[in-house]
């Protein structure tokens, strides 16, 4: 996992180049696949890795999510908004990994590889993060629900419109967004706790 | 105490500058080279010369008659032996 750009805002094609380029992998563009994989690879692998907490999990659910595209690209109507698409089925796959493991708590605490354990080393992202402040931020968003996650990072980061936002996450926009305030408040609450003190996620959050 | 709207404007922009993540090398490029490969298939599958609409309806009719037949002999094999079972 390596770091790409930090804090610097993506720039998104315009939906007509957008649907254009589905129709040119639709008929089997290679160059036209390379030109989306470049532009959403580095955002779905971070919204995948922050979710899941697991670069391996989110490098298997990156490359399925890209399959499912290239299979179901020829589906795509104009008007059709990539990026939610993508989200979408990014999202869905880690649920359904999520409900397909019966585990018990320990075993979930262990394959999630924690964050604020204080007999474990610092986590992938951790050790990615550049500076204190980074890592602070990466373990009071690791702390929350992934329900909770999601929200923030497609609010936050990838600075999605409500309506967006309700349809990747499958609920209405007045759940959302209750869901995404009580996301901040919950952040804002995990930031205030001192560090290494962090709130452990439970069992019951990692499902849906 | 700080105000919640304040507080929470704050830890957006601190979220919104936390960087993105880039998948490792060998992973990305392996997802590249499935992909490619599924769109090959397709683009080559695309090149074959579509069948016409009427000889496909045809076929399809010609399909239906020969399992239709096939059921047909194999439901009277079966009725035959059965009633030559019971004595008729």
């Amino acid at each position: 996992m390596s770091r790409g750009r930090g804090g610097v805002r993506y720039v998104c094609m315009d939906r007509e180049t957008e649907f254009a380029l589905v129709r040119r992998m639709a008929g089997g563009d290679t160059a036209a696949f390379d030109a989306i994989y470049d532009e959403y690879r580095a955002r779905l692998y971070s919204f995948l890795a922050r979710l899941s907490r697991r670069h391996d999990l989110a490098e298997d659910l990156l490359e399925e999510t890209w399959l499912r595209l290239v299979e179901h690209a020829g589906r795509f109507k104009p008007g059709m908004p990539l990026g939610p698409w993508l989200y979408t089925v990014a999202r869905n796959l880690y649920f359904s990994y999520c409900r397909s493991r019966v585990i018990e708590d320990e075993r979930v605490a262990g394959l999630m590889g924690l964050w604020s354990g204080v007999a474990r080393g610092p986590s992938p992202f951790e050790e990615a993060s550049a500076s204190e402040l980074e890592a602070r931020l990466e373990r009071a968003l690791a702390a929350l629900a992934p329900r909770y996650r999601e929200v923030l990072q497609l609010s936050l980061i990838e600075e999605m419109t409500p309506a967006e936002m309700a349809q990747v996450c499958g609920v209405t926009p007045e759940t959302l967004r209750q869901r995404l305030s009580r996301a901040r408040a919950m952040l804002a609450r995990q930031l205030e706790i001192p560090a290494g003190r962090e709130k452990r996620p439970l069992v019951r959050e990692v499902a849906i | 105490m700080m105000p919640m709207d304040f507080r929470h404007r704050q830890e957006s922009r601190m979220l919104a500058g936390l960087p993105a993540y880039e998948p490792e090398r060998q992973c990305s490029d392996r997802i590249r080279g499935r992909c490619h490969v599924v769109l090959l298939a397709k683009r080559k599958r695309a090149e074959v010369a579509p069948i016409p609409a009427e000889a496909r309806s045809w076929r399809h009719v010609f399909e239906f008659a020969v399992v239709a037949v096939v059921c047909a002999v194999y439901l009277s094999e079966v009725v035959r032996r059965a009633m030559a079972l019971y004595g008729f």
